[in-house]
């Protein structure tokens, strides 16, 4: 997969397979392509050549989308709504029932500040809410951006135990980083960009046969 | 064309998956969750109403507003404050969603741009038909229109003059999001696009107030206005709705 922006390549011929049940790591320094490489596997960005299918389907299709969750460097919650409000409305973009919003909130343990307005909330209840967003729908593929930045050590243990849970159910966790992370004790491989190109594949990572 | 990037983990069976998301619940989400916004901050609404405000009292002042000046321009003088107060309001269509960028939240979910296109749009026009109500009574008040105006059917243009600009607006605001000049941008692109449509609203309501003249041609136009821009604007909501 190749995506340009303008004439420029932000990833070249990247291409890899993931096992279920994996945590990879995707490393890289500032403007390796990572965040768009995340942002193409979300389905939020197009490749300009090549094609992403997540569990045999192209991210174009919605029932692709269905199957991954983003945890951003921002919560993509609105920040004047309340947090059961912003996941409620979530809920209706994924075709949920209301009731699984208090779900949500307790798989994340964020019912205590679940009526309080997001832009009120601190650094670390803000990305407990946007783990609470992008778990909601029990997406078989879990994308962290940087996730884990700016969070102080007991919030990255609270994360870490929702991920290893969500991990034991056989799914399948991308995690980018620009530097050996809080996840790195638990990788099953890693992925390793530079400018734009995948340099290494390592652990459980596959390649894809043409 | 380079190899496929997968993700080969263990298929999802039927049960597990919810069903797609309906359009209509999620076009009725993007509504009541944009005014619930809007009524929280009230930003876009005072705005609209303080900007619409100055402008009728400005055009009171300046030319000694009575019947005979309202049944010749009351019209255009009306359509102005309307046409400022709606560039408020769609401006902030889509600027609300960049500060978490949940833009993102959405572009990345299964459920239809097209419907969250139409939702923007819907929840604009409520919007701005809102302000528009309020101030219709101060314009009658400040500019003294003649007796044989027809305000029933003034009502009628401005909901499908307001449902043009809307149409439009919502979409060049979607458009104009990540452009570095985006609050340049926005009325340049739509007001040469809307001209026709704003002059079939001028015209119909002038001809409203001074009770002359043929309004059911500029109400059609009007109409095939509105129907043009709101098919052209959803057809095209996949292509619009964009990250950076």
């Amino acid at each position: 997969m190749t995506r340009y922006f303008g004439d420029w390549p932000a990833l070249r011929q990247v291409s890899f397979r993931l096992p279920a049940g994996a945590l990879v790591l995707l490393l890289g320094p500032n403007g390796a392509g990572k965040s768009t490489l995340l942002h193409i596997l979300a389905g939020a960005l197009r490749a300009s050549e090549g094609e992403v299918k997540i569990e045999g389907l192209p991210i174009g299709d919605g029932r692709a989308r269905q199957r991954v969750g983003l945890l951003a460097h921002r919560s993509l919650l609105h920040p004047d709504l309340t947090v059961r409000e912003n996941l409620a409305h979530y809920a209706a973009l994924y075709g949920l029932q209301g009731s699984e919003v208090t779900s949500g909130l307790d798989r994340v343990h964020a019912a205590a500040f679940a009526d309080m307005a997001v832009a009120e909330l601190s650094q670390g209840m803000r990305q407990k809410a946007a783990l609470a967003r992008a778990l909601l729908h029990s997406p078989r593929v879990l994308l962290l951006d940087e996730a884990f930045s700016s969070l102080d050590h007991r919030t990255v243990e609270e994360l870490r135990e929702v991920l290893q849970a969500f991990r034991a159910e056989g799914r399948t966790i991308l995690a980018s980083t620009h530097t050996e992370s809080q996840l790195s004790d638990l990788a099953d491989g890693a992925l390793e960009l530079d400018r734009g190109r995948l340099q290494q594949r390592r652990g459980c990572v596959e390649a894809v046969l043409a | 064309m380079s190899a496929p990037i997968s993700t080969a983990s263990r298929p999802g069976t039927a049960a597990e998956r919810p069903p797609a998301p309906k359009f209509w619940r999620v076009w009725a989400r993007i509504v009541l969750r944009d005014i619930k916004l809007e009524l929280r901050s009230r930003e876009a609404l005072q705005a609209m109403l303080f900007y619409a405000l100055l402008i009728i009292i400005i055009f009171s002042f300046a030319f000694e507003a009575g019947a005979e000046l309202t049944s010749r321009v009351g019209g255009a003088l009306l359509w102005v404050a309307f046409l400022f107060a709606g560039l408020v309001a769609l401006d902030r269509v889509f600027l609300r969603e960049l500060p978490e960028a949940s833009l993102l939240g959405f572009q990345i979910s299964p459920a239809s741009r097209t419907a969250l296109l139409a939702g923007k749009f819907t929840a604009s026009f409520l919007l701005m038909i809102a302000v528009e109500l309020l101030l219709l009574p101060l314009f009658a008040i400040f500019f003294n229109p003649p007796p044989e105006a027809r305000w029933g059917m003034i009502i009628l243009v401005l909901l499908a003059g307001t449902w043009a600009l809307a149409a439009s607006g919502t979409y060049f605001s979607a458009l104009s999001l990540h452009t570095r000049y985006r609050a340049l941008l926005l009325p340049l692109l739509l007001l040469p696009l809307a001209i026709p449509a704003i002059v079939a609203m001028v015209q119909a309501t002038q001809h409203l107030l001074d009770g002359q003249g043929e309004v059911a041609y500029w109400l059609r136009l009007l109409v095939g206005f509105d129907i043009l821009y709101t098919t052209l604007g959803l057809a095209l909501a996949d292509v619009v709705i964009q990250t950076e």
